[in-house]
């Protein structure tokens, strides 16, 4: 069991936690590894004009080895729910599994002026803003915000030059942070 | 009848002082975490084994906030801290309360100094900027 | 195997053609049948052709009745009859159809006529060897070819085989033949068992009439000797298995192997060589026969197992006293059936399975029936089915005790380690016991404690204990059963070096009881909370051995598994230096306080236990004591404080009484905060003035208060009052009434129902109730003189009232139900 832990296993114990046991509104944990090191949330925003009830957004989120003075990686993926089913059995996300019901949709990229087609999301926290006070679960909540708050249906305007050049990793990327109101 | 102590062997419990803790007995039994690692200052850094001396613990001067040395250092070696609290951001100095300077505390010395070396040559920089962009 | 000729046979064929058949005709050839079956005639021994037998006719007729030679004439008719070989084959066929009708015939007739059960062998032996020496007599003359002769024989001896061994008499037949020997193979039975195993008890003989090489070179001439062999093998194995139950039976401690060997040579053996000799048909030899020795013991041990099976839970429980036993099981278990062993020709290997297959093949006879299923393979399974059987019903219920079950569990590894080295019966056994171990909540502290505790005489599981110090030798080669079971090379020690073997071998019985659970952490758990229970009374910070046992446990469970402990060491050791080193600053020669320093994260099942009830106030003089060591400590360990923990620990103090009497104790630091308040002071104290001194709950006061009482320091005065029990000598009674304070005499004076009449001895009354809780029983007598002792001349002067006047205050007590009297005694009304 220790090899392959984070250094900052603890705090990730203790994030962890408090995730599964105080649920934020909206907010699922669809899958987590045994290291606590990768994790996938399930993102609903309800009352919305421009998501609908149907949109699934996926939230991956990867704990970097320096974290926590490193943010994570993190952005918006699509993502299956039905099959992890198997694979993610023995691992400690499985307890989501039997009062969760998969809600029936299509997974979906969430339009925002901030959030490339491919996921990847422009958002100060995740950058320059970030500190070791900062943890998944304010990347969840302001993430979330960032879509409640939403009204422009659009992507950012570099997207389709971006999305072409951009690395796999949103972290290789330095934002250039549009706008900080929305 | 007279009560002689020949020998009185007891036990105690250490603990850090914590900048807003004034007496130690009223508020030793509450843990502080450390904002970075998230474990009890009377506890340990993710990297260290033994608690106290092997892993001391740093308080903030110009914030109330208090982490383990480790932790804080950890921080400050990265440029995006700019040599910030990760609590309140304001720019972190600490209580230089140690006698001895040991080689970790000198480490943490350098990183502050040299943010704070960034930070004068960013504003000298800025200003200069600022003068050239009145002058045109 | 030629069938036998049935009755039904017989009648089948008719007409038969007989010899008689040929004589009615009249040609010269005729003629010469004519004589010869004249000669012939009347083709069965005519002694045995009379009607109405009994047993003394037939040993009255034994001499044999031959067929009288040839006369010349008679001869050449012979040769002129049976010229060549197709007559003669026709000729045997014609002369076989007339025997049979006779055999047939006399035999339906003798058992028919014979009260068959109190026939013993030699009868029918004599009938036999009349008909076998009848018909050789005959045949002689005949000049048959080879073949000839030998088909007349084989049709002789099927006469013979159907009649004595396949039929009994014709009334039963059909019920019985399946299932016993027919009354001539008891009897043959009974005969072996007689003269060859030399059963002299149950000899119907005598000895003289008996050539015992005539009858069995008889029996064998009529090839009976498949039937000899099948009884002596039974004989053999009734032997062996009535010596083995007789000889073994709870006999586990000492190797017995030998002695059924030697039972088996001397005692078998002899005679069933000699037999088997005259009834195997080809030339054996000495090794050949050693052979069968060896299938004999072989058969033995089979035995030997079957009787150990039985045995086996007594067997593993009485280990390692059982450890011969187990080691020869091992040998009987390993031994094949197959002769590699013996470096045969291939001839002599096919003669040594000879008996096996003549045993297995005997599956009709019902004990027989096992053994064609007692090989390796199933006696190890059904030691292993009777082992678990065993154990569930006698270990593995809900009212077992762990110790009993931990105990069994690692003998029987030892055990079956012993039986089957490589351990696959081993991983079989223990699987149940390993579930069941799994569901005993206190498991973990008994092996925790069976570990730990070096006692003989404390710890039960001492075994445990004395493995982890084995640990240290052979600390680099962890060997697990599976392992072992790999080793295909391993070669069992010589029996001589048992012991040795036993203790080289024995595979980890403490790693395989940690293996029952997931995980170490368990584990892990409960030795931090003993170690750390041990280091808190640990009271000269000496660590040593702490770390020597933590050492050991660490090689079983891993060196990083022990952070906590290490830390709680660490404290403890820091701590010592700590206290030298703040000692040495302060100047203080000889201090009296010194404190262990707790990183208090790390000692939760110590520190978890604490509740607000142990805090309480120390005696001044600590206090001020410990403020000083902490003020020291904050300025040497800058930037930490330590916060006091005043229940743990002890201390050591000294008494001294006014009468120069010292007393040392060492106790924990409630007792000596109580009995502190006491120092210099000799009034009495009650339990609430000590409790709101101390800021220590009453309960607590009280129990501590009662220490010091039992101790002798302190008397109990009134429940919730105590005072120093100044003078230790002598009557107990002359401490107790000493000065009541003014507390006390206002405590009793709330009772306002006081005669007038005794106004002025109420002041009496707390002394004497003081009296009588310490003095249960007083006579007046004593009162009187007790009260003149006790009562301070200026409270009350006993000049001024008489004794009556006294007595009747008392009896008005006893009215007032403060008192009662029995038996003349005065005493506390409860």
């Amino acid at each position: 069991m220790a090899g392959g832990r984070h250094p900052f296993y603890k705090r990730l114990l203790k994030e962890y936690k408090s995730l599964s046991t105080n649920s934020l509104s909206g907010i699922t944990m669809v899958k987590n590894d045994e290291n606590l090191t990768e994790f996938i949330f399930r993102i609903e925003v309800t009352n919305h004009t421009l998501y609908k009830k149907e949109d699934l957004f996926h939230l991956s989120i990867i704990i970097t080895s320096e974290y926590p003075v490193d943010s994570p990686r993190v952005q918006f993926v699509i993502f299956d729910e039905i099959v992890i089913d198997d694979d993610d059995k023995d691992s400690k996300g499985s307890e989501n599994k039997d009062t969760v019901v998969v809600p029936n949709g299509v997974p979906k990229i969430p339009i925002h002026p901030h959030v490339y087609s491919n996921g990847h999301i422009c958002l100060n926290l995740l950058g320059e803003d970030w500190t070791p006070a900062c943890s998944i679960e304010s990347v969840l909540l302001s993430i979330q915000s960032m879509l409640n708050t939403n009204d422009k249906n659009e992507r950012p305007p570099d997207d389709a030059a971006y999305v072409k050049r951009a690395p796999l990793n949103p972290k290789s990327t330095t934002f250039i942070y549009h706008d900080d109101t929305v | 009848m007279k009560v002689k102590i020949v020998e009185w062997h007891g036990f105690s419990t250490w603990h850090w002082k914590l900048a807003a803790d004034g007496d130690a007995n009223s508020s030793a039994y509450v843990d502080e975490l450390c904002g970075i690692c998230r474990v009890a200052f009377d506890g340990t850094c993710p990297n260290c084994k033994y608690p106290g001396d092997d892993c001391p613990i740093v308080l903030g001067s110009g914030c109330t906030h208090n982490f383990h040395l480790h932790c804080i250092v950890k921080w400050l070696e990265q440029d995006t801290s700019k040599g910030l609290c990760p609590m309140c951001r304001q720019i972190f100095t600490y209580k230089e309360s140690y006698p001895d300077m040991t080689e970790e505390l000198a480490n943490l010395k350098t990183l502050i100094d040299g943010h704070r070396v960034m930070r004068e040559r960013y504003t000298e920089d800025n200003q200069e900027f600022e003068a050239f962009e009145e002058e045109t | 195997m030629e069938t036998p000729i049935s009755k039904d046979h017989i009648e089948w064929v008719i007409p038969k053609p007989t010899l008689n058949d040929l004589s009615s005709s009249s040609s010269d050839i005729d003629n010469d049948i004519d004589l010869m079956l004249n000669h012939l005639q009347p083709y069965f021994p005519p002694s045995l052709l009379q009607n109405n037998f009994s047993v003394n006719q037939i040993k009255s007729r034994l001499a044999p009745d031959k067929v009288s030679d040839p006369s010349q004439r008679v001869r050449a008719a012979i040769r002129s009859c049976l010229k060549d070989e197709t007559n003669q084959l026709e000729f045997v066929r014609l002369y076989q159809n007339s025997i049979s009708v006779r055999f047939n015939e006399f035999f339906a007739n003798f058992y028919n006529s014979m009260p068959t059960a109190q026939l013993v062998f030699l009868d029918y032996f004599h009938i036999i060897k009349t008909i076998t020496t009848y018909y050789n007599s005959s045949l002689i003359h005949l000049n048959l070819s080879p073949l000839a002769r030998n088909l007349c024989t084989r049709n002789i001896n099927s006469l013979f085989y159907s009649n004595l061994i396949i039929r009994q008499n014709s009334k039963n037949s059909e019920q019985s033949q399946h299932q016993e020997d027919t009354y001539f193979l008891q009897s043959l039975r009974e005969f072996l068992d007689v003269y060859v195993f030399k059963n002299t008890l149950a000899n119907p003989f005598s000895d003289n009439s008996v050539n015992l090489i005539d009858i069995f070179t008889t029996l064998i001439s009529i090839n009976l000797n498949k039937d000899i062999n099948q009884l002596l093998i039974q004989l053999s194995i009734q032997k062996i298995k009535s010596f083995i139950i007789a000889n073994c039976s709870g006999i586990w401690d000492k190797p017995l192997l030998e002695t059924i060997t030697e039972f088996i040579q001397n005692e078998i053996y002899p005679n069933f060589s000699i037999i088997a000799s005259y009834s195997a048909d080809l030339n054996l030899t000495n090794s050949v026969n050693n052979v069968y020795l060896y299938d004999l013991i072989k058969l033995a041990q089979l035995e030997l197992v079957s009787l150990r099976i039985k045995e086996i839970y007594s067997i593993i429980l009485y280990y390692p006293n059982s450890s011969d036993g187990l080691y020869e099981l091992y040998q009987c278990l390993s031994t094949k059936f197959n002769h590699h062993h013996y470096n045969q020709t291939p001839d002599q290997s096919h003669h040594s399975t000879n008996l096996i297959n003549d045993i297995t093949n005997l599956s009709n006879f019902s004990y027989l029936a096992n053994y064609s299923l007692k090989s390796q393979a199933y006696q190890r399974a059904k030691l292993v089915d009777t082992f678990v059987d065993l154990c569930h019903k006698n270990l593995l219920h809900s009212g077992a005790n762990t110790v009993d079950v931990i105990t069994t569990y690692t003998k029987t590894i030892k055990s079956f380690l012993i039986i089957d080295p490589k351990g696959v019966l081993l991983d079989k056994v223990v699987r149940p016991i390993r579930r069941y171990l799994k569901t005993r909540e206190d498991i973990i502290i008994k092996i925790v404690h069976g570990l730990l505790d070096d006692d003989e005489s404390s710890n039960e599981l001492i075994e445990l204990a004395k493995e982890l110090r084995r640990a240290k030798a052979k600390t680099s080669k962890k060997r697990s059963v599976v392992e072992d079971s790999l080793d295909m090379n391993w070669v069992p020690d010589p029996i001589d070096a048992l012991p040795d073997f036993k203790k080289g071998k024995v595979s980890d019985i403490i790693e395989s009881l940690i293996s029952i659970f997931d995980s170490n952490e368990i584990f892990i758990n409960e030795f931090t909370k003993l170690f750390g229970q041990r280091l808190v009374n640990l009271h000269n910070y000496d660590v040593t051995d702490i770390e020597e046992r933590l050492n050991l446990l660490k090689l079983r469970f891993g060196k990083n598994e022990f952070t906590t402990l290490d830390i709680m060491i660490k404290d403890i050791k820091e701590s010592k230096v700590l206290n030298k080193k703040l000692t040495a600053r302060s100047g203080i020669q000889a201090p009296n306080f010194h404190t262990s320093i707790l990183s208090h994260l790390f000692w939760p099942t110590v520190l978890e236990n604490l509740s607000e009830n142990d805090n309480f106030n120390l005696p001044p003089e600590i206090n001020i004591k410990f403020e000083a060591y902490n003020s020291d400590y904050t300025s040497y360990m800058k930037g930490r404080s330590l916060k006091f923990l005043p229940s743990l620990g002890s201390v050591k103090i000294e008494l001294s009484f006014n009468n120069k009497i010292t007393q040392n104790f060492e106790v924990t630091p409630d007792r000596a905060a109580i009995i502190s308040l006491f120092d210099d002071n000799s009034s009495e104290l009650s339990v609430d003035f000590i409790s709101k001194k101390l800021n220590m709950s009453p309960y607590m006061v009280s129990k501590g208060l009662s220490f010091w009482v039992k101790e002798g320091v302190l008397l109990e005065l009134t429940k919730t009052l105590f005072i120093v029990n100044e003078d230790d000598a002598e009557e107990d009674v002359l401490h107790s009434a000493s000065i009541p304070s003014a507390a006390t005499l206002a405590n009793s004076g709330s009772d306002k129902s006081i005669n007038l009449k005794f106004k002025e001895l109420e002041v009496l009354w707390p002394y004497l109730k003081s009296m009588l809780e310490n003095i249960s029983y007083l006579k007046f007598e004593r009162v009187k003189t007790l009260l003149k002792l006790t009562v301070p001349k200026d409270k009350f002067d006993f000049g001024t009232i008489d004794d009556s006047k006294l007595e009747d205050y008392l009896d008005w007590l006893v009215d007032e139900e403060k008192l009662e009297i029995t038996q003349q005694s005065y005493k506390l009304k409860e």
